[in-house]
């Protein structure tokens, strides 16, 4: 079960702060929190970037997750 | 993974590939192209900070011999709301397009109204004086703080706060709301034994490149066009001009010429749509450069900023808390780098409680655009003085108060995931022993230290070997060198093909010569395209290998390479086979020995730096003389030291410009008065003393070569830093940037009851 902290405007549209998910990897993880919290739909990707076990990932839906996985949606990151 | 072994060319200082040609005014920047019968644009800008555009005529213009066309903001497409935002990343292209044209009001002193083509740069301006337009003048708002009052002058009606619940239903300057939460404030400022809080204020800056905005555009009549500019992205390029114009992405071909400086600058377009619509409507080449005054009025600074921050700490230096309200001006529409400014403001630090609140809000300036570690410095200043106040009232060594807070590995940042190897210790210790630190101080002068962050990026990145037949090397990559990039793509791949240094050509492609690869930025090149490098000449030598196996009759797995040669025990005795012997023979192996690799990099390791600073205050004046500088950072593996010395040096510099000097000045009505360099004052060679560097490297472990970007950290620190020195020399601390002499002597004639 991966672990997903949501903060922010995704922490107010879905009422909570922290769940736990099972999912192998960041597309099923994604399918699962839009299904349990239809509120997220279409908000998940707008500007936001993916950090799993601490490593920011860019363009993640393949990127697999293990069982104690952390995954936090942050801002995404701009290059100077 | 990372190998830990003496490199042959990694770490060490060539002779920079494109430098002979620099020096000797060889190298083809933008402004150098031309083309036959080409035409010139210029464009006509608003000399109003806001005004609605009731009506434009051309019929005068159009009139003028040699006038060959003329665009307004209605010959761009209407980009429509759902294509306005890709995949949910910046920019917005509807608010690009109208800052490229605008459309029914200008928004700063500036702002791009039409542009016309003409056969000569006289007869261009002479059009551009016989437009006709007449004006609505609104009143304007410049200062970030005013704007965001519920009286200010609105930029845009149908712009409501985002990030609000419920949706605010009364339009306002604020684009956006963030709030950034870690753990709880209250409980922290209630552990903690003294706190610090002040208000901040910076102002926008330019990254100031030397090099003008310019490019060339042809398009044929089958309406397959060309672009020739410099930029930190030929394919960005290329994305962004397709999308603008409804184009197909094959239509356009951009071909990246040398780059006088972007720093982030140069990361989106000015010109290029426009050129376009200008060749395609002309029917002929058109090349547009801007003049100086105009990459002032016109193209972004970095964000301003109001930053109202809060720490609070136990007698020990233990950090408990940390909270503030970070407010960024973007410039005439949405979109600074505030959310940024809150993730990296106390990232060096590991705070249990950490509330942060981010506002974006427009203002009637220029677009801001990013600028090395967008939204970064403005915060870091903040919150570095604040560290050195909690220092000072708690009599302890600045570096000690941030070595006890300091983060580490499984340390959570601010923003939320932990940290896994990083380096911010390491810069600390490396300064603590640096002789700078111990050095003594003479009277009037004062030494400040500050720490920075940044995430660094990987992303899309693509790059090609081929081999010659004579057994150089070439390297093809997408990536504009901005930063000695074909250096480091150069030594990377002679150190894993065992050839000499001089035997490797880099060489940056045009966008239908090389597979796609993201923008030169975000620190991200040598690191992201240095893995595509090392993983396509990882392929050239089993390649080689294979062919060397061919060669001997003997199996693959009885080949091995070092030193760029194949051996193999044959019969007892050990056969070598040079990659130029392999190379000479190829057409006899299977052809053209060559190898793409094309990767989206994971993996860029954080970066963090420490800056040491002296200053000393003239007390009758207020000037501020730096007298000495040292930048440390923790670089991962500097794969050309010399580059990355000079990253650190030129970060530092511009970092310096920020805090003394650098300002947008505007007159009453909205419109900017230093619009050269002899008024815009950045920071040149006799201001400043040699910067010294000190590279730390703890090895990005994701890296072949533990290699973390560069180029953002070192111009996070030194405006804390600055201040911080300023501070400490003369007793008085000045919480808005720039420290010009006139700030500051009216700060010390304050204290001094004058």
């Amino acid at each position: 079960m991966a672990r997903v902290y949501l903060s922010g405007e995704l922490s107010a549209l879905a009422g909570i702060q922290e769940i736990e998910i099972a999912a192998n990897d960041i597309r099923s993880l994604l399918r699962a929190l839009e299904n349990d919290f239809p509120a997220l739909k279409g908000h998940l990707s707008k500007g936001l970037a993916i950090a799993v076990d601490g490593e920011i990932v860019n363009a993640p839906l393949l990127e697999t997750l293990s069982p104690a996985s952390e995954v936090h949606f942050i801002p995404a990151i701009e290059a100077g | 993974m990372s190998e830990v072994k003496d490199y042959k060319w990694v770490g060490k200082r060539p002779v920079r590939p494109d430098g002979i040609d620099k020096v000797t005014g060889r190298a083809n920047f933008s402004a150098d192209f031309s083309l036959p019968g080409m035409l010139h644009g210029l464009i006509l800008r608003s000399s109003y900070a806001h005004a609605r555009i009731l009506s434009m005529d051309f019929s005068k213009a159009l009139a003028i011999p040699g006038v060959k066309a003329i665009i307004s903001g209605t010959d761009m497409p209407l980009v429509a709301m759902e294509d306005a935002v890709i995949g949910g990343q910046p920019p917005n292209f509807r608010d690009l397009s109208a800052n490229l044209l605008a459309r029914d009001k200008v928004l700063y002193e500036g702002h791009a109204i039409a542009a016309v083509a003409a056969t000569s740069l006289q007869i261009a301006r002479q059009a551009l004086d016989a437009i006709d337009i007449e004006f609505e003048v609104l009143p304007h708002v410049i200062d970030v703080q005013k704007a965001m009052e519920p009286d200010a002058p609105l930029l845009h009606e149908n712009q409501f706060t985002q990030g609000i619940e419920p949706r605010p239903k009364i339009p306002s300057n604020i684009a956006s709301r963030y709030e950034q939460v870690l753990g709880d404030t209250a409980a922290g400022f209630a552990a903690a034994e003294v706190t610090v809080s002040e208000e901040f204020t910076t102002q926008p800056v330019h990254q100031g490149y030397i090099e003008l905005h310019s490019c060339t555009a042809q398009v044929s009549a089958d309406g397959q066009a060309q672009i020739w500019c410099s930029s930190q992205g030929q394919f960005m390029i290329r994305a962004f001009c397709a999308h603008l114009l409804g184009m197909n992405i094959s239509q356009i071909r951009v071909t990246p010429m040398e780059i006088g400086g972007g720093f982030g600058g140069k990361t989106t377009v000015y010109l290029e749509p426009l050129a376009l619509l200008l060749a395609k409507k002309s029917g002929k080449p058109v090349k547009m450069q801007m003049s100086r005054e105009e990459v002032f009025t016109s193209t972004g600074p970095a964000s301003g900023s109001f930053i109202s921050m809060k720490i609070g700490a136990r007698k020990d230096g233990t950090i408990t808390a940390a909270e503030g309200i970070l407010c960024y001006q973007a410039g005439a529409f949405a979109g600074s780098p505030v959310r940024l400014g809150c993730m990296t403001a106390f990232a060096p630090y590991a705070i249990q409680n950490v509330k942060l609140i981010g506002y974006d809000v427009v203002v009637n300036r220029p677009k801001s655009a990013a600028y090395r570690a967008p939204g970064a410095p403005m915060a870091a200043f903040a919150a570095e003085s604040l560290l050195d106040m909690l220092a000072i009232k708690l009599n302890m060594d600045p570096l000690e108060l941030r070595l006890k807070n300091a983060a580490q590995m499984g340390t959570q940042a601010p923003y939320g995931p932990k940290f896994r190897e990083i380096g911010y210790i390491e810069t600390l210790r490396a300064a603590q022993q640096h002789p700078h630190y111990s050095a003594p101080l003479g009277p009037n002068q004062g030494r400040g230290v500050a720490s920075g962050f940044w995430f660094n990026i990987g992303g899309q990145s693509s790059a090609a070997i081929n081999i010659n037949e004579d057994g150089t090397a070439i390297v093809t990559t997408g990536n504009p060198d901005i930063g000695g990039s074909r250096a480091s793509m150069a030594i990377m791949a002679a150190e894993v093909l065992g050839i000499d240094f001089d035997k490797v050509q880099p060489v940056i492609a045009d966008t239908s010569s090389t597979a796609y690869s993201d923008l030169t930025g975000g620190s991200r090149v040598t690191f992201a395209v240095g893995m595509a490098v090392v993983e396509a000449a990882r392929s050239v030598v089993a390649v080689l290998k294979q062919r060397a196996a061919l060669l001997w009759e003997i199996p693959e797995t009885e080949v091995s390479w070092s030193d760029g040669q194949a051996s193999a025990v044959i019969k007892g005795h050990t056969s070598i086979l040079s990659l130029a012997d392999i190379a000479a023979q190829s057409a006899n192996t299977g052809g053209p020995i060559a190898a793409q690799a094309n990767i989206n990099a994971q993996g860029a390791g954080p970066g963090f730096g420490t800056h040491i600073c002296d200053v000393e205050v003239d007390p009758e004046t207020g000037r501020v003389t730096v007298l000495r500088y040292t930048a440390i950072q923790d670089v991962g593996k500097a794969i050309h030291p010399a580059y990355v010395e000079g990253q650190l040096q030129g970060g530092a510099v511009q970092g310096i410009g920020w805090a003394l000097n650098e300002e947008y000045l505007y007159d009453e009505s909205g419109k900017m008065m230093n619009t050269g360099f002899l008024d815009y004052r950045m920071p040149v060679a006799s201001d400043l003393p040699m910067i010294d560097t000190v590279l730390v490297e703890v090895a990005n472990p994701r890296h072949p070569f533990g290699v973390r970007g560069v180029g953002e950290v070192p111009i996070i620190p030194p405006l804390g830093a600055v201040a911080n020195a300023v501070a400490r020399a003369t007793g008085t601390r000045v919480f808005n940037l720039p420290i010009s002499p006139p700030r500051l002597l009216a700060a010390l004639n304050k204290k001094r009851g004058r």
